[in-house]
């Protein structure tokens, strides 16, 4: 039973992370792989606010979601200079200067060695200490990511936003300020990927860099990719398929490391096999098309 | 004597060498529809991403909207400032529906900006519905209105022009820069076509046009400028414009 | 002291060549970051380990199959993977996401086959160190600066006098217009990524025999090849080389003045530098600006 809490709490802190990627990758059309770098650093936040200054919960979360929007809007901004491929190597840049500050800045991170003993978070007077509590607190969060994006994208918003996507030369001619689109849906996506680092940190109350390497970007991109970018539900069928599947691997018996290969194997080929045949996805409406830049 | 909505003074431009517009000036009268005609090349759509912000001119050249220098305005704050225009390879989102695309294109929603669309919904809900039933008229007007929800890229090429002049409407622009509006399309369609361009003046809009179509800018354009290698080699109603030995000449070189 | 950090530098600027080469001229070609490049850096030295455990056969015989193998695997990704995508038009990201998922696919393959922890192959008198005019070598350094001098010279010429050169300069300035002329592309395409693929495959080997190999081994060269094409540019092998060699002795200068952990940082953030303000590389002519 604790278990199944346990996999209903990481497939809680996925649709997080892949719901605030898929604003970025599915509905603007900007093909991120720094998406590890703000989950991190969301969780480093926190974990140090919590172990230095014994701040509350919802002080560290805030903080956390305020310093990762800073780090979204840097990526951001090259953006609007940087065209599509050249941009996802731009994002893979940050993802790696950002691990390599994690893993090197010794004396703020504790470097390879990580952060033990994070403090279980208190909230309002009540202490979350079990998986069932943890679970309540990140179905929260997952409940209100889902309802804050499906505000955006129902709204003229995300309309602009979906015209980014396929053509930002009719954007601009319409009066849009593509830039600042750019640059806010990217403050917002990783201030909500803080989100899910925070309650990764508090649930296992141990991080180190390792958990927000070049690797899980990818395996965050895999998830929105496979479920469907571009949609609202998408992401959400990926994080279920994404996280459930390797760990039915468990019950077969294989040895932790072979387990841990084939996981990572299983997205890498349905990531593969998805971009062949169906790039959008199970219920996306965006196959990363790229956009119009025609002369 | 009629107001000077656009006025564009020795433009210039030059990319690796090439000179796309040499010292280019001309204005756009209130309530007139211009013709720009001329070969491939001689800088048509150049002059209009100039005017629209796509493209910086190159130093002394100035572009005026009613008095105004706009030069080196960035393109989405010039389009905020009445103008509008269709492009000569037919942008649109044909992702997204029809009646998506006519309602990107109106200006000032407050549903775009991100607090408004969390804290102030009911403003947010009431423009968008109203722009939502001026969108639909506009698209009964054009004759599109059954494919309102269908996806732009269903479109035929011709309903798909009608659609970005459609799109222009819903702008509210005062003027309208048309490139090509009417090039590849089957008779009836380009009638259609024209014929809402012929309207639009007294709608109290102004109206450059670049075509290719002969035709069509002798029945559609007050006057006419004839540009060749970036320079206005001609200007004035149509027929004289197109007897004038100069413009012959460049057209058979 | 300093004599040292330049040989040092120079070793890793070779491999950063010997990989960039491949990845450039795929890019070239194929219009994508072909990301899969990097595991062939990795399967080269394992399947050379393998071969030396199951074989009694000489150390070369072993490098050269596993750079074969390398070869091999490239141009299956190819006809495998990316033919098809091109065919369907496929843009460059979902052949960039594709060629994602082929690397995370052989890596952990590799990994679950051979184990994470490193692996060493002794090579003998390779492996002995001899110091020369205060730079310490070894046999296995020296054949790496050579790999990279001579592949580089190599495909230069190759590129500027011979049909083959011809052909590939072509389809890399304009695939359609070379199509139109009879040229196949796709034979152009294959062509690159097999002597890009034996280029990785090259460096793998070396770099194993150097330090020992592990199955994440890839990522970081692959990295810095990507560095090396934006500020070297991927049409010049000249700035291809001028870029590594700036780079690989940069880094290890660096370490003088910094901690060595920060090295791989610098070369992302030159990265980005390059990325912002001179995309086309160092020795590219200003490409004329996009119009609309």
């Amino acid at each position: 039973m604790e278990y199944l809490l346990h996999i209903l709490i990481l497939i809680g802190i996925y649709v997080i992370l892949s719901v605030s990627i898929n604003l970025i990758v599915g509905y603007t059309g900007l093909l991120s792989i720094a998406h590890a770098a703000f989950y991190g650093v969301g969780a480093y936040v926190a974990a140090l606010m919590a172990l230095s200054l014994h701040s509350p919960f919802l002080v560290n979360t805030a903080c956390a979601v305020v310093l990762s929007g800073v780090l979204g809007a840097l990526v951001g901004i090259p953006s609007l200079r940087i065209r599509d491929d050249y941009f996802v190597i731009a994002t893979f840049a940050f993802q790696i200067i950002t691990f390599s500050v994690l893993n090197n800045w010794v004396s703020l991170t504790g470097g390879p060695m990580g952060l033990p003993g994070i403090p279980q978070p208190t909230i309002f007077g009540l202490q979350v200490s079990s998986h069932v509590g943890f679970l309540l607190l990140v179905g929260v969060f997952c409940a209100l990511t889902l309802w804050v994006t499906h505000r955006i994208v129902r709204s003229p918003f995300g309309r602009v936003l979906k015209a980014i996507r396929e053509d930002e030369v009719f954007a601009q001619a319409a009066g849009k300020n593509v830039a600042a689109y750019k640059v806010l849906v990217f403050v917002i996506g990783a201030g909500v990927a803080a989100v899910a680092g925070v309650m990764y940190a508090y649930y296992i109350s141990f991080i180190d860099p390792t958990s927000f390497t070049v690797m899980e970007s990818i395996f965050i991109i895999s998830i929105v990719i496979i479920g469907g970018a571009g949609s609202l539900w998408g992401p959400v069928v990926g994080a279920v398929v994404l996280v459930v599947l390797p760990e039915l691997l468990r019950f077969i018996g294989l040895p932790n490391a072979v387990a841990a290969n084939l996981r990572q194997m299983i997205y890498g080929g349905l990531l593969v096999a998805f971009m062949m045949w169906r790039p959008r996805g199970f219920l996306g409406e965006y196959a990363f098309q790229g956009k119009e830049a025609r002369g | 004597m009629s107001d000077t909505v656009l006025n564009v003074n020795n433009l210039s431009k030059s990319f690796d060498g090439i000179r796309a517009l040499a010292d280019f000036s001309c204005e756009l009268r209130q309530g007139e529809v211009l013709g720009l005609i001329g070969p491939n090349g001689a800088g048509k759509t150049t002059l209009f991403n100039v005017v629209t912000g796509f493209i910086a001119p190159d130093e002394g050249g100035k572009v005026l909207i009613e008095g105004s220098d706009v030069t080196g305005l960035a393109s989405y704050k010039l389009a905020n400032r009445g103008i509008a225009r269709t492009f000569q390879d037919l942008r649109l989102i044909r992702q997204l529906s029809v009646l998506d695309n006519v309602l990107l294109s109106f200006r000032d929603q407050p549903g775009e900006r991100l607090w408004n669309a969390f804290f102030q919904w009911r403003k947010t809900r009431q423009r968008e519905a109203a722009n939502r039933r001026e969108a639909t008229r506009l698209l009964e007007e054009a004759g599109l209105a059954e494919k309102a929800n269908d996806p732009a890229e269903n479109l035929s090429y011709g309903q798909q022009k009608l659609l970005s002049l459609v799109c222009c409407l819903a702008a509210k622009a005062e003027v309208l820069l048309l490139d090509e509006p009417v090039a590849g399309i089957a008779p009836e369609m380009r009638e259609k076509i024209l014929a809402i361009i012929r309207d639009l003046p007294a709608q109290g809009k102004s109206v450059i046009l670049i075509e290719h179509d002969l035709d069509a800018v002798m029945q559609t354009c007050d006057r006419v400028v004839f540009m060749d290698a970036g320079a206005k080699i001609s200007e004035g109603t149509p027929e004289e414009v197109r007897s004038d030995p100069k413009v012959i000449e460049a057209y058979i070189d | 002291m300093i004599q040292q950090t330049i040989a040092d530098g120079l070793v890793s600027s070779a491999t950063y060549l010997l990989v960039a080469l491949g990845f450039a001229l795929v890019y070239s070609t194929g219009r994508f970051f072909n990301f899969a490049h990097g595991i062939l850096f990795v399967l080269a030295p394992y399947v050379m380990l393998g071969i030396l455990h199951a074989l009694e056969v000489p150390l070369c015989v072993a490098a050269i199959a596993g750079i074969a193998a390398s070869l091999a695997a490239g141009c299956l990704f190819d006809l495998g993977a990316y033919r098809l995508l091109r065919r369907r038009g496929a843009s460059s990201l979902v052949m960039l996401l594709a060629s994602l998922g082929i690397y995370v696919l052989v890596q952990n393959l590799v990994s679950m086959t051979c184990g994470d922890s490193t692996k060493v192959v002794l090579a003998g008198a390779a492996d002995v160190g001899q110091p020369v005019i205060g730079v310490y070598l070894t046999l296995t350094r020296c054949a790496t600066v050579a790999a990279a001098l001579i592949s580089a010279t190599a495909l230069w010429a190759t590129l500027k006098w011979t049909r083959w050169g011809r052909t590939f300069r072509a389809v890399a300035s304009d695939p359609e217009l070379a199509n139109a002329s009879g040229i196949n592309s796709d034979k152009a395409i294959i062509w690159s990524i097999a002597v890009g693929s034996a280029l990785a495959g090259s460096a793998g080997v070396l770099v194993a025999l150097d330090v020992g190999m592990t199955p994440d081994m890839g990522l970081l060269p692959l990295m810095m090849a990507v560095v090396v094409m934006i500020v070297g540019g991927s049409r010049s092998v000249l700035g291809l080389t001028l870029a590594a060699i700036f780079i690989g002795v940069s880094q290890h200068l660096a370490v003088l003045l910094m901690p060595a952990q920060w090295k791989d940082c610098i070369a992302f953030l030159l990265l980005l530098f390059f990325l912002l303000f001179r995309p086309q590389g160092v020795l590219a002519k200003k490409t004329r600006a996009a119009a609309v």
